[in-house]
């Protein structure tokens, strides 16, 4: 019994020294485990012009807006709290949508506005045929960003 | 506990459940695939594209739960040094690797026509191919150590650190912004997936729970009676040369 | 038949599951059957 014990022991403190270890290597990554920055992350932690980074949020209803050459768009990207203006030329994925989710990879111009050299779509996690997402908008139950709040 | 470690048990036990297991399998797998590609709704966002779910979804959770599978027997593997935990822990191994990949490729054909990407670096798809490497490590190490006992103690300690990866995937969604959308099965709360689509989403989880349970125990019936028959011819060397 | 624009994706990851699901079962019932016919003989 004495030796099975002591292996439980062994493992215990091992099991503790891991997760301790895990928790801090996991903080000392700090921001870089964010794939992306919402609006209200810049506007808080400012700066960052002319730098890479990956802006991400929601498409704001009504905001896309194709310019006359046909292959830049400009839209606003909303996390419900701030929203900022985003450039992109080029062709955006299928998923692209006016109020789902979109990360777009590109800097700040002296203006103000991101200027995004790729974009992504991100969906969020509801799935529904067709028809239960139009009988949603029939009823008025449909909520443009997303069906959950969290 | 003890008395269903036993190897010549647990192969009696085996050969009896072998051929149920294998019928849940192919009533779950068929119907599955019926309901997931022709009898069941495209999706009111991506359209037909929801299909890859009922394939990549099950395989995520038969990643991580033939990891856990790997954990436990490790830690009795470890504890009470039994060698049926050993058997269970290394021919889990593969299955489990198999499925981890199965996900990874599914998901990366997901995500080129959904997201506008194959692959991006965020916390979800990088802790997913981290526990791909924990399994071909474990992998590893088992072919790499001769000695079978040490291998054992070595492949179990890799296996029982790497458990800290399967909080890091289930929540790295909820922790950290990634492009990977939220869990839709939440552990509390209501599921946000269509009933419609939730059936053959739970079929195909069932048969590849079916298919890890035969393939688990074909290549248990392997190991054992391979054991087996070193120990004779081991016993039999001896024989001839006292 | 077709699952519309994307119908390549569709189609690579259901043949990837059946593909590698069904490699890794051949591969683990021949290990399992020639272990038994040793077994057998050598009983």
């Amino acid at each position: 019994m004495k030796p099975k014990r002591q292996r439980m022991m062994l493992m215990g403190v091992a099991a503790l020294v891991l997760v301790a270890s895990t928790a801090l290597g996991l903080s000392a990554l700090g921001s870089k485990k964010q794939y992306f920055m919402t609006p209200t992350d810049l506007a808080t932690r400012h700066t960052l012009s002319g730098e890479n980074f990956r802006l991400g949020g929601l498409v704001t209803v009504g905001s896309v807006k194709h310019l006359a050459d046909g292959v830049t768009l400009t839209f606003q990207v909303t996390d419900l709290q701030n929203t900022l203006p985003v450039k992109f030329r080029g062709i955006t994925p299928d998923l692209f949508r006016e109020g789902t989710g979109v990360i777009a990879e590109g800097h700040m111009d002296r203006a103000g506005m991101f200027v995004a050299n790729t974009v992504l779509a991100k969906h969020d996690e509801n799935y529904m045929p067709p028809e239960v997402a139009a009988s949603l908008k029939k009823s008025g139950r449909w909520k443009p960003y997303g069906q959950v709040t969290r | 506990m003890h008395s269903f470690a036993n190897p010549a048990r647990f192969l009696r036990l085996a050969s009896h459940f072998l051929p149920w297991l294998m019928l849940g399998f192919i009533l779950c797998f068929a119907s599955g695939l019926y309901f997931a590609l022709f009898h069941s709704p495209p999706d009111y966002l991506q359209g037909e594209m929801v299909r890859v779910m009922y394939v990549h979804v099950p395989a995520a959770i038969m990643a991580e739960a033939g990891y856990m599978f790997l954990a436990v027997a490790s830690f009795a593997s470890i504890i009470w040094k039994h060698p049926l935990a050993d058997v269970a822990a290394r021919c889990a191994a593969p299955i489990g690797a198999v499925f981890t990949l199965i996900c990874l490729i599914t998901g990366s054909l997901w995500g080129r026509p959904t997201w506008g990407t194959y692959w991006v670096w965020d916390a979800r798809l990088t802790s997913v191919l981290v526990l791909f490497f924990l399994y071909l490590g474990y992998i590893a190490l088992w072919s790499a150590i001769e000695d079978e006992a040490r291998a054992a103690k070595a492949a179990s300690i890799l296996a029982l650190f790497g458990v800290v990866n399967i909080p890091i995937i289930k929540f790295s969604v909820e922790w950290w912004h990634t492009l990977h959308q939220p869990a839709s099965i939440k552990l509390v709360g209501k599921t946000t997936i269509d009933p419609a689509m939730q059936l053959p989403l739970l079929l195909m989880t069932l048969a590849y729970g079916f298919y890890f349970a035969v393939v688990l125990i074909w290549r248990m019936q392997a190991s054992i009676a391979e054991q087996r028959l070193e120990a004779r011819t081991r016993a039999q060397l001896r024989e001839v040369t006292a | 038949m077709s699952f519309g624009p994307h119908n390549g994706f569709i189609y690579l990851s259901y043949g990837t599951v059946l593909v590698s699901l069904s490699a890794l079962a051949l591969s683990s019932w021949l290990k399992a059957r020639r272990f038994y016919k040793h077994n057998d003989n050598t009983r």
